[in-house]
């Protein structure tokens, strides 16, 4: 047995392959859907004057729970919903509110496909013995590195499709990506559509319910609107302060005064 | 004589369960009992409706209710108008 030897031998191949790609990206879409029922009344009919004008003092000054909205306007939450007064126009609307968390998916396919064309090379090896020892001839090692060449070669080749298939899918992710968005959105439009029927139906039938939670609060201020007015028609015919008797508990508001002619 | 004004509200129900207004003059004419009770009562309410009552004692009295408002049905409203009675003795 002699020293080993090697042999190396270098294909080249000219290269033309077409290749594809089917892509897919999901996405998701996540809203809050809102359902509501309302009721709107006119107090401008219905209040005097004087009590009218207390209770706008009242939630300019703050009243408990009453806050001032963008608008203007003063709402009271509840459960449920909430009330909100209007000082445009002196009216008081009751609103049941129904809300739910409601997610989508869409997705987006397409066909990636490209054509490869390069000259390509590769080397491969194979070893012998100039004796010949155990079989290991020239003319197998030879036939040995055309092997691993081509081997090679056929990798390199599957190598480079892979690239230029993740390449043109790199390319194309933003806008896969926009139109899986896009159709989750869709998908999402379309179930709303179907639910918010549902969720106001189900409000309509919570007004009731949160209507009168609504007016507990409601009644609260109105409480603090009449005893204001009331005490100021006492203060004006000039009813001395210890003249005048109430009783203002969570559930009564009781008011007892004589005015002189 | 001075009149007597008297007023308690459940503020649980909002209902103004009592608004006595006693003008203590059994001489006047209905329609001035009616004008003095209306008066105290436009405090609170823009239209009040005065419907007089009769007394268990045989004494003339009125019994005077206050609709604060226009009546719509009772599920189609907020519960904001009242019913206030105001009482002549």
């Amino acid at each position: 047995m002699c020293d080993p030897r090697r042999v190396e031998v270098t294909a080249t191949r000219q290269v033309q392959q077409a290749w594809e790609r089917e892509v897919e990206r999901v996405a998701e879409f996540t809203g809050t859907l809102t359902g509501e029922a309302r009721i709107r009344q006119s107090l401008d009919a219905s209040l005097g004057g004087p009590a009218m004008m207390a209770l706008q003092t009242a939630l300019i000054n703050g009243f408990p729970g009453w806050s001032e909205d963008d608008d203007g306007n003063y709402r009271h939450d509840v459960e449920g919903g909430y009330v909100i007064y209007y000082p445009a126009d002196r009216s008081l609307e009751i609103v049941a509110t129904l809300s739910e968390e409601l997610r989508s998916e869409g997705i987006a396919r397409d066909r990636l496909s490209g054509t490869y064309s390069d000259t390509v090379e590769a080397t491969g090896e194979g070893h012998y013995y100039h004796d010949g020892w155990g079989g290991r001839t020239r003319e197998r090692a030879l036939e040995e590195a055309h092997r691993r060449a081509e081997t090679a070669l056929d990798e390199s080749v599957q190598e480079r499709l892979r690239r230029d298939a993740d390449s043109a899918e790199s390319e194309r992710e933003a806008s896969l990506r926009d139109q899986a968005q896009r159709d989750a959105q869709q998908n999402w439009e379309r179930q709303a559509q179907q639910r918010r029927a549902d969720l106001s139906r189900r409000a309509a039938a919570e007004l009731h319910e949160v209507g009168v939670r609504a007016r507990q609060a409601f009644h609260q201020l109105l409480a603090h609107a009449y005893r204001d007015a009331l005490l100021g028609l006492a203060r004006r015919r000039g009813v001395a302060a210890a003249d005048i008797q109430q009783h203002d508990t969570d559930e009564y508001l009781e008011i007892e005064f004589m005015l002189p002619n | 004589m001075p009149t007597r004004v008297r007023f308690r509200l459940n503020k649980l129900s909002g209902e103004i369960e009592e608004f006595i207004v006693d003008d203590q003059d059994r001489n006047l004419p209905e329609a001035e009992h009616d004008r003095i009770a209306t008066e105290v009562a436009q405090v609170i309410a823009r239209r009040p409706i005065v419907t007089p009552v009769g007394s268990a004692a045989g004494q003339p009295e009125v019994d005077v209710q206050i609709n604060t408002g226009d009546r719509e049905t009772e599920s189609d409203r907020p519960d904001t108008e009242q019913e206030t009675q105001v009482r002549r003795q």
